[in-house]
Formats: structure tokens, sequence, C-alpha cells
């Protein structure tokens, strides 16, 4: 999806996106932190409002459709959250470098620099923001934050199984 | 005077501005029409109305920065093209008529020069409220109406700064105009120099300030530059507007808009009830119709200037009126320029502050409810011009 962004002097920002099904939707965020998410029904100049939301409540939802909570697909995926910031999620292999380790063990932060922010655990554990002592287990799902380049100096470190680079 | 009169009357203009600011949100307008009001109500109870009038001019300096504060170079110089010509529309449709309104009401050319100002410039503080409350911020016409207030803003400036030098010469004359150009360019341009040469140890300095501190800065920076703008004959809202660009390019912007928002709200406040004391309620009592027709000519020309504007972007008909009677309400500005005309001693300014306060009062509440509340008179002017499916398309 493209995301076009537009200022609005005074108000905030704008993010104006299609979704394949062809919805259009805007988001807006006001200069102090808050969103304001609109789609657009009959009126192609008039959107409706569908809510609005505190700074807070933005990361918390943010995060909740990013998949850092529940991951549908375990499929090896990424995401762009940004221009150059992935999101990207490795399953853990019982081969895997990963397994049976610790993420402090591992050093993989100040070895690649990819951020682990979640670990999914089964259908129904998550743990967001792990601490370094959390040992990854064959069949977690780690969820990792960091630039392509971090990415693959990560999977360089890795057996892990999926397309190679993104 | 004593200060126990003092603490009177501004004990009696607080327990006014709550009430009138209570009513204000209980029918969730702007709370301007509702200080403005409060401050004419307020003339006999009040003895010393003098000791509001620094904290106006507080007022005036602090909205001026935070507008500078919000302006934004880079908006204007990517959208050049599209926002001056749309400016130039809406500046041409409404000073126009404001010119023309004054000089057939009898006021001499210069004071008919600032009645048109007063009439042409829009409230960015009413639309801003508008654009949040009713959650327009992703409609088609709020960008066209946002980049008409930025020219606006700039326009306004400038032509404070020319017509404090014009009223100074006494005159609309060539000289005056010029020099009041090329003083508020050279006074902007040092001012700029001043910032991008400072910007780095300023950055710092602002980024380690704690809030305490970074308060005290920001009023000694927007009221020095006011005073200097004063002392260059240059008005004094320029001064302050041009001190907020400058901290405007800074990263800490964010942080000083939210250390300054309680200090605008309640030095605005104080301004408009100084507006309103100012008012002299025989000539209120003599204008009121006129001030009504005028305001009503106002909205017609800012939904023209809409209109016009819209119809040039391609918008449909019933988005063009919408971007018109967003664009209606007046406010802080014409109050900046009517206080200009009268701290000048323009000839004939004395009539200009009961006329302009019934045309703020009108528009600032009429422009919100058409925008609130204008969908039925938009489907009635937009099946009287057109036939519906014509505009539809």
């Amino acid at each position: 999806m493209e995301i076009r962004e537009s200022d609005l002097p005074g108000v905030g920002k704008k993010f104006a996106g299609e979704t394949a099904a062809g919805e259009k939707i805007v988001i807006v965020i006001q200069h102090d932190g808050t969103r304001e998410l609109y789609r657009f029904g009959e009126d192609p100049d008039r959107p409706e409002g569908i809510t609005e939301l505190t700074d807070g409540e933005a990361h918390q939802i943010g995060a909740v459709l990013s998949g850092a909570y529940f991951q549908p697909v375990s499929e090896d995926a990424v995401l762009e959250v940004m221009q150059g910031l992935h999101l990207r999620w490795f399953p853990v292999t019982p081969a895997s470098f990963f397994a049976g380790h610790s993420i402090g063990e591992l050093q993989i932060r100040s070895r690649t620099g990819v951020s682990v922010i979640a670990i999914i655990r089964g259908q129904r554990r998550h743990l967001p923001n792990p601490s370094p002592e959390e040992v990854l287990e064959a069949g977690d799902t780690v969820v990792a934050l960091g630039t392509v380049e971090q990415m693959e100096r990560l999977l360089s470190l890795t057996d892990v199984p999926g397309p190679g680079g993104s | 005077m004593g200060p126990e009169n003092a603490l009177r009357d501004l004990a009696i203009i607080f327990a006014v501005l709550f009430l009138a600011a209570a009513v204000a949100r209980r029918l969730s307008q702007s709370v301007v029409p509702f200080y403005i009001a409060a401050g004419v109500a307020l003339q006999p109870l009040i003895r010393e109305p003098e000791i509001v009038q620094v904290f106006a001019l507080l007022g005036v300096g602090v909205l001026l920065f935070v507008i500078g504060l919000e302006f934004s170079l880079a908006f204007l110089t990517r959208n050049a093209g599209p926002l001056i010509r749309a400016g130039l529309w809406d500046l041409g449709i409404n000073y126009g008529l404001g010119l023309a309104a004054g000089l057939a009401i009898g006021l001499p050319w210069l004071a008919a020069c600032f009645f048109a100002g007063a009439f042409y410039i829009t409230s960015s503080v009413i639309v801003a409220k508008s654009i949040m409350d009713e959650g327009l911020a992703a409609n088609a016409e709020t960008p066209a109406a946002l980049g008409i207030l930025v020219f606006e803003d700039l326009s306004i400036a400038l032509f404070l700064a020319v017509m404090a030098g014009v009223a100074a010469a006494g005159s609309v004359t060539l000289a005056p105009i010029a020099s009041g150009i090329a003083r508020s360019v050279a006074f902007a341009g040092g001012l700029l120099l001043l910032a991008h040469v400072g910007r780095r140890p300023l950055g710092r300095w602002l980024r380690r300030a704690d809030d305490e501190h970074l308060v005290i800065f920001l009023f000694f920076w927007l009221i020095a530059a006011a005073a200097a703008a004063h002392a260059l004959e240059l008005s004094e809202a320029v001064g302050a507007f041009l001190a907020g660009l400058v901290v405007a390019e800074t990263d800490e912007k964010p942080r000083v808009e939210r250390i300054l928002v309680p200090y605008q709200q309640l030095f605005a406040a104080l301004f408009f009830v100084a507006f309103g004391l100012m008012i002299d309620l025989g000539e209120l009592r003599s204008v009121w119709a006129l001030g009504l027709g005028l305001a009503l000519l106002g909205l017609v020309g800012k939904v023209l200037a809409g209109w016009v504007i819209g119809w040039r972007q391609g918008m449909r008909a019933a988005t063009r009126l919408r971007l018109g009677f967003l664009l209606a309400p007046r406010g802080e500005f014409s109050i900046v320029v009517v206080g200009a005309a009268v701290a000048l001693a323009v000839p004939a300014a004395e009539r200009l502050p009961a006329l302009v306060a019934i045309y703020v009062l009108a528009l600032s509440l009429v422009g919100p409810l058409l925008v609130s509340h204008g969908d039925p008179l938009i489907r009635v002017l937009t099946r009287v011009t057109f036939d519906s499916r014509t505009a539809g398309s």
C-alpha cells in the first residue's frame, strides 16, 4: 500500500492510503500526539471518522496491528514499518541458532543491531519486550525490529530456513 | 488606584471569564465571542481598565509567537504555486470588498485600509478549533483552507509592518509603503540570520534548559523581538511572529508549543476582554445594524473566495461552499489590526472598535455554526446554482 504523507499546518500530519480492497483510509496525527482515524464512504470529499486515539493508545493498537502480540502466519514474514525499518518474524526451529539459548547469551543486539521486541510462544503465550535472560525454545516465533542490513547480519549468523535476505 | 482595586478588578474579570468559558464549552462554540462579550459586559464593573492592558499586549505577543511557531516555511515553499494563487484570490476578493465597504460607510482612506485588513483576515484560532472539534482534518477542503491561512498569516504580518509606516507618514503613498516593506524584510532577515548563526548553540541550550528556564527565555525572546519591531516602527505583532518563526526552525518546537499553550490561553483571554473593555457602548448601540450588514458581506466574501478557489482546484460544488464556510470566522487578527489602527492614532480609527466588535462577534459565532450545521444550506445552495447531478460530477 502506498501511503502519502502531507502537512496540515497548525493541525498536524496527514497519512492517506488505499487498501488492496479499494478502501481509502486516512490517519491524522495532531501536534499533541492525538491520532484520528478516518475511512471514506460514499462522499469522496468527506470521510467518516472512525475513532480518535491518544498517543499511548495508538502505540498499543499499533503493536497489535503489527503483530507483536499475535501473528497468524508462522512463516518467516517481513513487514516494512517505516522506510528502512523492518519488523520480522523468525520461527525458531530445533536446528536453529536460537534454540536453547537466552537472548543475552546470543548477544543479538550487540552483534547485529536487531532488537527482539517480542517472543510468540505457542497459541496463547506472548512475551512482549522479553528480558535478556529469556531462553528461546524450538517452536517459538521471534519478533525482531531492525534495518535491512541488521536483519541480513542476523541471517548470516543463523541457519534459519526461509527466503534468504529480504 | 491601589492594589486592592487591581485585585478586585482581576477577581471580577476572571469570574466572568470563567462563566464565559463555561457557556462557550456548553454550546461547543469558540471562546472568542464570549470573551469579547464578557469584556463589554464588564465595563461598568471595572474601575481600572488599564490593568488588563499589559496582559493584552502579552496576549498579542504570545498569540502571534505561536502562529509563527506553527508557520511552516517548508510547507509554503513546497506548495508555493497553488498556495499563492489561492491566497491572492482570497486577498483580492475580501480585501477589495472590505476596502469598498470601508469607503462606502464614509471612512477616510487610511482608516478604510485598516478596516479592510480586519474585514479580510480569517481567525486561525477558530478555524483550527473547528477542524479539530468537527473532525474535518481529512476533508477535501481542509488542506486548501490551511494553505490559505498560511498565506493570510504572512500577508497580515506584512500588512501590519507596511501600515505602521504608512500611518506614521499619514498618507497612503509609495514611499512609506516601500520603506515599511524594506524595514520588515531587513528586520526579518536580521532575525533569521541571527537564528542561523546562533542555531547550534541555541538548539543545544534549548535542549538542556529545564521548563522553568525555557519559559523565561521564551518570554524574553518574544517580548524583546516585539519591542525591537516597535522601535523600528514595525508592528510589535510582526516582531512576535518572526520570533516564533525563528524558534520553529529548531528541534525543540514541540516542547516550546506544549509549554506555551497555557500562557496563550490565559493571555489571549485577557486580550479579548481588553478589546471588549475598550469598546464604546454608545457607539456599539448606534452601529450594530451596520456591523451585522458588514458581517453578512464578510461571509459572502469568504464564500465567494472559497467558491472560486475550490472551482479552480477542481472541487465539487458542496466542497467549495464548505471551504468558504470554514474560512468565514474572524477573530484575533481583526482585533490586532484595529488595535494597531487605534495605537497609531489613525484618523477616524475610533469608529473601528465597535464596528469590528460586532463584525467579529457575528462571524465568530456564525462561521463555526455553518461548518457544523450548514449541510441543509449547502444542499439548497448547490440545488439553486447547479443541477445536483452536474454538481456531483
